[in-house]
């Protein structure tokens, strides 16, 4: 089967209802990358997006740990992901997000804050012309280990990020979880009066 | 006497890489100005919201809009912390629950998920001229019995929402808080 980019993009690339900015329509989460490294300047300014992203008390509850395709820590980090996510071998860089607990009395925002920093690195990234997938299921405890990570640093998240793949040469059963559509909610919302 | 330029001038983040200029123009202020933001407006930054991934795409999120002069905006301000009082000039109040639980189960990245999706339609509001203010500090449980929230739902986050206002008659309060440098770490990522 030789499917094309423009094929999986028609399934996968948002159809908002009301306009959004381009970086929303055309971002999805492929799980097939072009393994191409990326460039220097544009990692920084995808780090910069997160480090600007708003948090409760300005605690800036975040820390991430990133690894180029082909470096050993970008084994490790694949050796912890599940059979699933092992399509993140094409990733140019993987990312670990992590949180840092902190507390205001009893409040706390760590996950909330984070994943704005993560969704703002996303759509930074996503303007440069990479996508990304996320990963939420990996073994913590091994990655901890393996790479060494701080002990108040709390890996929560991983980030593949790449330019997207040419869907011609892809594995079948890769291709199918690719065609799967990603439906939207209209129920997630209510106007008061 | 300080003008609302300056404010967002000294708001400017001082950048060690390129940003998107939404996101180098984003901050989250204190003053408000009377102008409403228009419909079709608050249904492109509910949009963005909608399309932000999520954990096994279960959309862990729910949001209840209020404008400003209606009752259930009256009931949000009742709800907020004291030093949350300037809320009350925005145009629209956003109470962004997340869903600890759905068919799947229970969800330990609802928060997180939230927090994206929060994030998301904070860069939509920015990107249509319009500033946003999270806030933590209100009364959950106030909130969800005023508004009726349902059972699994928890409002997490009232996201105010407006055009900044004039800063040169805010309350010397307000000025004090947001006439400051933005705080960031420098370091907050390494390669390994």
């Amino acid at each position: 089967m030789n499917t094309t980019i423009e094929e999986i993009l028609k399934i996968r690339k948002p159809r908002p209802d009301y306009p959004v900015i381009e970086e929303i329509v055309a971002r999805f989460s492929p799980r097939h990358f072009l393994n191409e490294e990326i460039n220097i300047n544009d990692i920084n300014s995808i780090f910069e997006a997160a480090r600007f992203a708003p948090s409760g008390w300005n605690y800036e509850p975040w820390y991430f740990y990133w690894s180029k395709n082909g470096e050993r820590s970008f084994k490790k980090i694949i050796a912890c992901l599940g059979k699933y996510n092992r399509y993140a071998q094409s990733a140019s860089i993987l990312v670990v997000g992590c949180f840092i607990k902190q507390f205001k009395g009893k409040k706390s925002y760590y996950r909330h804050d984070l994943g704005a920093a993560v969704m703002s690195l996303v759509l930074q990234a996503q303007h440069l012309g990479y996508y990304s997938r996320q990963m939420g299921e990996f073994n913590k405890s091994k990655l901890v280990k393996m790479l060494k990570i701080d002990k108040t640093h709390n890996p929560f998240v991983i980030i593949a990020i790449g330019k997207l793949g040419e869907y011609k040469n892809i594995d079948e059963k890769l291709l199918k979880r690719e065609m799967d559509p990603r439906p939207r909610k209209k129920d997630f919302v209510k106007k008061l009066d | 006497m300080i003008t609302t330029n300056q404010i967002i001038d000294i708001k400017k983040p001082k950048l060690n890489a390129d940003l998107i200029n939404v996101l180098k123009e984003r901050f989250s202020p204190r003053v408000f100005s009377s102008e409403k933001v228009g419909d079709d407006d608050i249904n492109s930054l509910i949009e963005a919201a909608r399309w932000t991934p999520s954990s096994r795409n279960r959309q862990p999120w729910f949001f209840y809009i209020s404008q400003r002069a209606s009752q259930s905006f009256q009931k949000i301000l009742k709800c907020l912390s004291e030093s949350n009082y300037w809320a009350k000039n925005a145009s629209h109040l956003i109470v962004g629950c997340y869903l600890d639980e759905d068919e799947k189960g229970k969800n330990k990245y609802a928060q997180y998920d939230l927090g994206q999706a929060v994030m998301s339609l904070v860069i939509q509001t920015q990107s249509l001229g319009y500033n946003a203010h999270q806030m933590g500090g209100f009364n959950k449980d106030m909130v969800k019995e005023s508004l009726t929230i349902k059972p699994l739902y928890y409002p997490w986050v009232v996201i105010a929402i407006g055009k900044i206002g004039d800063y040169s008659g805010a309350d010397q309060i307000l000025i004090d808080k947001d006439n400051k440098k933005r705080e960031r770490k420098e370091i907050i990522s390494q390669k390994i």
